[in-house]
């Protein structure tokens, strides 16, 4: 039963993006533990088990968000602030994804209490030192590092 | 706030001019009116004095006649004769008491010049004293010291005397003498009368009290004793010494004349007439004070001084109104300029003077349309401009996002192509996905120097104090991978502190320090010279390298965006480099400029506020 618990929300529009970051995953047999939405909506629905998500129990999930800033219908910074203004989610830590190093989307992330920050393309090495600074390593990967973090 | 110094000004000036006017015309008249006064009051006044002066000799030529005409009385010689002469018997009483009647108390009756009369001998004793009430105490007394006595004895009729202390009143008096002589012609006795002073004095008197016409006449002996005052009697009975009044003097010294003397007696300036009286050697006086004689001169000053207050608050109220006048439409324009200052430039003013002031006024008006055409003219740009930078704003953002999405696609899926399916792969097939990666990798550096480039032209620019030595050694640390393995030379010259944007201002010794770098990686001895010079009192800083250089041809393109002198393949770059170092220059209010030779090297200056060479 352990598989079907969601460990990973990743939120992402872009379909190269989401399959490079799947590929990245797959070499360490995280996939299966990777649910996808494509849009801000969708990634609220999900979280706040409501929508197409509504017979989800909150319990199931996920132990960490992967979430891309610039989406469709509900941005990045807006899912974001939900997440972490409702007290039944805010503990759930989010890694935010961005292109560039735009100075203002750092800033407006760390105001809304992102945990931590990562720029694509998204490798498995970046999410590793992500998910370490979250404190979720081990929970997450249930396994020793492949290699030792530099 | 419109000073309200012309509102003053004019009626002030005005004020001025009026007074100034006034005060030439009012000394004018007065010193005039004064001399015109005097000169009628000196001449009324010897007039005064003439008349004065006969009264009083008819008064003691009167006197004199009838002392005179009784000592010449037979009975009066008869008399002297029988009782006054050194052999004669002892008086009697009968006979002293005829003599009284007949002639000492008939003159007492007839005139009351007199205040008594007295019979001498000839060496000086009273006989007889009239009335005979005074006689008690005078009885055989000597008189021969008085000088009267002395003259009267010398002279051929009747003397006066000076003023004296009588012996027979205690009080001042003149005596009127006369010798009496026998048949032979022998002085056989001395018939004198005391005047009465007071009734002199009453003489034509003033009465003080009326004031009309204060001027009076006095009468001093030969010693400047006063005898007679028509103004104040109390000299007379306190025997004043008029000695050392001027007019007097002048008068006892024989002269005759009018002027304006000092009283030292009343601490007065008189106007004066004088003159001698020739039969007793008097002096008589007909004296005005100053004052008084030109009490008629302060009348006229009164008025002038009054109708010159009228004038003047009339004329200045007048200016004053004019003057309103003047400011007011000049206030309307200070209120109006005052308001557009504040920004509203709606206002309008409404001058209607028919002057200068309302061709200034239209003026006005005219410049505040036009600043407002201007002013709106200036909120449309700024607000396009505002449009254009929220634009351009969510335009670099969405490049910074979605220009880059494909080239992490194409790097991320020809990594996964080289890195599980590489073995299937031939050399070249391997190389030109190499090439595809490359040309991804350079695509998204191009993406990050336009970032950069468009950022700065937004990004607000800080001016604080900028030790430019600590952002050089910042720089040149950042850069320490460029010389890795190379010997290069970096001789750093003075380098004075600014101010500026220290990130940004680091931003441009990054760009040019590797720049130098890059450009002179060929070189064996490698040398670039950094450092500040002053030009027109501002400080150029430079960057220096024995580069490969440029031609000056081409460099107007040096610091324009993707512009590049160079091959791609020899030296790497985005081409905006200088194109920022330009934009940050910029944006501090300086200039940027280069120098060059191909194969020589290149020099680029730059100063952070305005001039430089």
């Amino acid at each position: 039963m352990t598989e079907r618990i969601v460990e990973i929300l990743l939120v992402e529009d872009n379909p190269h993006d989401i399959e490079l970051t799947l590929h990245a995953f797959r070499k360490h047999n995280l996939t299966n533990r990777i649910h996808v939405v494509r849009d801000g909506a969708e990634a609220l629905d999900y979280v706040f088990c409501s929508g197409a998500y509504a017979s989800r129990k909150k319990d199931d999930g996920p132990k960490v968000i992967l979430l891309d800033l610039k989406l469709p219908k509900v941005d990045g910074l807006e899912v974001l602030r939900r997440i972490k203004a409702d007290m039944t989610t805010s503990m759930i830590p989010v890694v935010v994804m961005t292109s560039s190093r735009e100075e203002r989307d750092l800033i407006e992330s760390y105001r809304l209490g992102v945990n931590s920050y990562i720029v694509k393309p998204v490798d498995f090495q970046q999410f590793s030192d992500a998910v370490q600074q979250v404190g979720l390593y081990w929970v997450l990967l249930n396994q020793p590092p492949a290699a030792p973090a530099r | 706030m419109l000073r309200a110094r012309l509102t003053l000004k004019l009626p002030v000036l005005v004020v001025g001019a009026v007074l100034l006017t006034a005060a030439t015309v009012a000394v004018l008249a007065i010193s005039i009116g004064r001399g015109i006064l005097r000169q009628a009051a000196l001449e009324e006044l010897v007039e005064r004095r003439e008349v004065y002066a006969s009264a009083v000799d008819f008064y003691i030529g009167g006197a004199r006649s009838l002392i005179g005409v009784t000592a010449d009385r037979p009975a009066m010689k008869e008399f002297a004769r029988r009782w006054l002469t050194p052999s004669a018997e002892p008086a009697d009483p009968t006979a002293i008491e005829g003599f009284r009647r007949a002639l000492a108390a008939t003159v007492l009756q007839h005139a009351d010049a007199f205040e008594y009369l007295m019979l001498l001998k000839p060496d000086g004793t009273i006989f007889v004293l009239e009335p005979a009430r005074l006689e008690r105490e005078l009885s055989h007394r000597n008189l021969a010291f008085a000088a009267w006595h002395k003259d009267v004895l010398a002279a051929p009729d009747t003397v006066v005397s000076d003023l004296h202390i009588s012996p027979a009143t205690q009080r001042p008096t003149v005596v009127v003498a006369a010798p009496v002589r026998g048949t032979d012609g022998v002085i056989i006795g001395v018939w004198a009368g005391g005047l009465q002073l007071a009734k002199l004095s009453k003489l034509g008197s003033v009465d003080s009290s009326s004031g009309a016409s204060r001027a009076y006449g006095y009468i001093a002996d030969r010693h400047g004793l006063i005898l007679a005052h028509q103004s104040k009697p109390t000299y007379v009975e306190n025997q004043t010494d008029f000695s050392s009044v001027p007019s007097v003097q002048r008068a006892l010294s024989g002269s005759a004349g009018a002027g304006q003397f000092f009283n030292p007696i009343d601490g007065e300036v008189k106007l004066g007439a004088y003159r001698t009286l020739a039969d007793s050697g008097w002096a008589v006086v007909y004296a005005i004070p100053l004052s008084v004689a030109l009490a008629p001169v302060n009348v006229l000053t009164k008025g002038i001084l009054l109708s010159t207050a009228v004038l003047a608050t009339l004329v200045g109220l007048l200016a004053f109104v004019t003057a309103r006048r003047i400011t007011g439409p000049i206030r309307q324009l200070t209120a109006a300029a005052r308001t557009i200052g504040t920004g509203d430039v709606a206002q309008r003013i409404d001058v209607r003077t028919g002057d200068e002031v309302q061709t200034l006024g239209e003026e006005f008006n005219r410049m505040a349309t036009v600043l407002g055409e201007k002013e709106a003219q200036l909120h449309r740009r700024a607000e396009e401009l505002q449009t254009a930078n929220r634009e351009l704003e969510a335009f670099s953002y969405s490049v910074s996002h979605d220009l880059r999405a494909p080239l992490r696609a194409m790097d991320g899926f020809t990594r996964i192509l080289l890195s599980e399916e590489g073995g299937t792969l031939s050399p070249e097939g391997i190389r030109y996905l190499g090439l595809v990666r490359e040309n991804a990798g350079y695509m998204g550096h191009l993406v990050d120097g336009l970032l950069t480039f468009s950022r700065l032209g937004r990004q607000a620019v800080s001016r604080q104090a900028v030790a430019i030595e600590e952002v050089v050694r910042l720089a040149l640390d950042e850069l320490q991978a460029e010389r890795e393995g190379r010997h290069v030379e970096v001789i750093t010259g003075d380098l004075p502190a600014c101010e500026g944007d220290p990130g940004l201002l680091r931003q441009v010794w990054v760009n040019l320090l590797s720049n130098a770098f890059k450009f002179t990686r060929d070189r064996d001895e490698a040398r670039i010279e950094l450092g500040c010079q002053m030009a027109d009192g501002v400080p150029v800083y430079f960057v220096k390298d024995n580069g490969i250089g440029f031609d000056m041809r081409y460099v107007h393109k040096l610091f324009g965006v993707f512009q590049r002198l160079h091959r791609q393949e020899d030296y790497t770059g985005t081409g905006v480099g200088l194109a920022i170092v330009q934009r940050i220059v910029h944006r501090h209010g300086g200039r940027v400029w280069a120098e060059g030779k191909e194969g020589q090297g290149a020099a680029f200056y730059f100063t952070l506020s305005g001039g430089g060479a």
